[in-house]
């Protein structure tokens, strides 16, 4: 298999949204016709180009994509979900619209037809029904990780905090050991001022994922918040009963926390340029 | 009347970052050197493409921008966010909380909210719509970087862009994708080796533009 | 190149594994008819011939050796190193609710189209 098929299997099984690298890398794969080095993976490496194309405007292409995946999947939902999509990208929502529709009066449980009319009323920028019919949605279908992770983005562009930090939840309680969920969670506390439950969560994160950056700028920040609130009282410019922080370590603890956070960011800032180090040892201060 | 004037580093990094990301919500900051009482926002400093309403990175972040640029003898005085949704042209709650942390320390910060339309090849407006701060809200100042001067804003400020060349070298960096070198606190947090302050790559790309 | 070699290297570690275990099914086959025999001399009790014992158990060690040098290269089971294969922007992306009509529809802009219809 070649390189450039490789990279490509590589962007589909970390789901990165990398249309323009996409689309470089397949264009000699289609021209060349050695996109059938693939085996049978062509079909996905097809509906990524497809995708990417889309994403990218490059409609002559994506069309062209479509019509090999027509050809040979003519029925299938999973294609007719493509032209809805490229129907919303071109500027078409209302034949997109009909085309999921008709998808769901076929099949009333097409997750996919599902998802495509939810994303519609995101494009349209109707956030509120979004919202509504993707609670519905999860409803039904609780496990769907990625749908909780597009809940938790609709509400947190929405402002709404403590339903996002929910929606963290429950994929945590789905993916347990995945450090990017604690990460976001840990994010979202901060925000809403829960630092004990933050600094904990930035904990689980270093925990999971040796040297992680986020987290140990999470840990100091969280621990030094706590520590500054608890020393300090409510006599801080900001009123600190809008922090909670009764479940946070001890005083001590907190202090070796931020030692600790300190001393690994030395340490992984130690290779970098003098203006990156010199910056984060003076932040690092503060 | 404070009169802002926009240079083509800090215009263009600021696209190009929003180039790069455009199906997200992307802020950013800017640096700026105040002389006689004008500001000029001469460098752009690109901050995140993801969990742009959250604080904790953004407050590091922030903290870090300050030091940088007071060893460059700058302000931070300029954030700027484009949004998700095309249609939304209004500073967001979030954007007004985050640039209100910026008024905390320099209280001639001014928020720019990136018009998407503006960024058509054939228009002739710099994409930024400016908000300042007053009376406790942030307000819109319409027709800034127009051609009539002091045509806008409730303390009579006037945005200018440096030149005319601003727009025409933008349109040319974009269509030749040189976002690919712009990098943002995001992306420096996953591989520290890259340089989100300075962007030297895209920064020397800019000024032979 | 290199994963013609690697083809070419598994296809003879398996070679030599399947060839290994032939002799292990030739040694038991040994030692069946060894048995029969004794019994039909009526010796009692007997014990296998050493080279009976030493093709078995040499069989054995090559076959186990060949097939543990012929599985290619050991991938890390860490959930640590699985998870360094992902990144925040990919597990976030949230593939099934992408929308495509975002500010680079105006950077870029499209030519304009009809609607397109499924035939």
């Amino acid at each position: 298999m070649s390189s450039s098929l490789k990279l490509l299997a590589e962007i589909r099984q970390s789901s990165e949204r990398r249309p323009f690298e996409v689309l470089k890398l397949s264009e000699p794969l289609l021209n060349k016709g050695s996109i059938s080095q693939a085996g049978d993976d062509v079909w996905l490496v097809y509906e990524q180009v497809f995708i990417a194309a889309i994403d990218e405007g490059e409609i002559d292409v994506a069309k062209a994509v479509l019509e090999i995946l027509h050809k040979r999947f003519g029925g299938s939902q999973r294609v007719k979900r493509l032209y809805g999509m490229i129907n919303e990208a071109v500027g078409y929502p209302d034949e997109a619209k009909k085309l999921y529709d008709e998808m769901l009066e076929k099949d009333a449980t097409n997750v996919l037809a599902s998802k495509r009319l939810i994303a519609l009323l995101k494009s349209q920028g109707q956030y509120s029904i979004a919202i509504q019919e993707l609670v519905s949605y999860l409803d039904t279908h609780g496990n769907d990780f990625e749908a909780w992770l597009e809940l938790a983005h609709l509400y947190l562009a929405n402002h709404l905090y403590a339903q996002a930090a929910f929606c963290l939840e429950e994929v945590i309680l789905q993916q347990p050991a995945n450090h990017y969920f604690h990460l976001c969670y840990a994010e979202v506390n901060y925000t809403m001022g829960c630092l004990d439950i933050a600094l904990k969560e930035y904990l689980r994160v270093v925990e999971l994922s040796t040297d992680n950056v986020r987290g140990f700028y999470g840990i100091k920040l969280a621990a030094d918040r706590i520590l500054d609130i608890t020393s300090h009282g409510a006599g801080k410019s900001r009123d600190s009963s809008h922090f909670k922080v009764e479940n946070a370590p001890q005083k001590a603890t907190l202090e070796r926390l931020s030692q600790l956070a300190t001393e690994r960011l030395v340490a992984i800032y130690s290779g970098t340029n003098d203006a990156t180090k010199k910056t984060v040892e003076a932040w690092l201060k503060l | 009347m404070i009169e802002y004037t926009v240079s083509l580093q800090a215009y263009a990094k600021a696209i190009l970052h929003c180039a790069k990301y455009p199906w997200a919500t992307v802020h950013g900051l800017f640096l700026a050197e105040k002389k006689d009482g004008k500001i000029r926002f001469v460098d752009a400093l690109p901050l995140a493409h993801n969990w742009t309403s959250l604080t904790p990175m953004f407050d590091v972040a922030l903290q870090q921008a300050q030091l940088y640029a007071k060893t460059k003898g700058l302000a931070v005085c300029g954030y700027y966010v484009a949004n998700e949704d095309t249609g939304a042209t209004q500073l967001s709650a979030a954007g007004s909380l985050l640039a209100k942390t910026l008024i905390a320390v320099d209280d001639s910060t001014v928020a720019f909210v990136v018009d998407a339309k503006k960024l058509a090849p054939e228009s002739t407006r710099a994409a930024l719509v400016p908000y300042v701060y007053s009376e406790s809200q942030w307000k819109e100042q319409s027709g800034a970087f127009s051609d009539t001067k002091g045509s806008s804003g409730t303390k009579g400020a006037a945005f200018v862009l440096e030149n005319n060349r601003v727009l025409v070298a933008t349109r040319k960096l974009i269509d030749e994708r040189a976002e690919v070198g712009v990098h943002d606190f995001d992306e420096h947090v996953d591989d520290v080796s890259l340089d989100w302050l300075q962007n030297t790559t895209i920064s020397e790309r800019i000024k032979t533009a | 190149m290199s994963s013609s070699n690697d083809s070419g290297a598994k296809l003879i570690s398996k070679g030599i594994a399947v060839v290994a275990f032939l002799f292990m099914l030739h040694s038991g086959y040994s030692a069946r008819e060894y048995l029969l025999y004794s019994k039909s001399i009526g010796r009692q009790d007997p014990s296998l011939p050493i080279d009976i014992v030493l093709e078995c158990l040499g069989a054995l060690a090559v076959m186990t050796i060949a097939v543990v040098l012929g599985v290619g290269e050991l991938r890390p089971i860490s959930y640590e190193a699985e998870m360094k294969r992902y990144s925040v922007d990919g597990i976030y992306s949230r593939p099934s609710f992408q929308v495509f009509n975002h500010r680079g529809r105006f950077l870029h802009p499209l030519k304009p189209a009809v609607a397109i219809t499924e035939k």
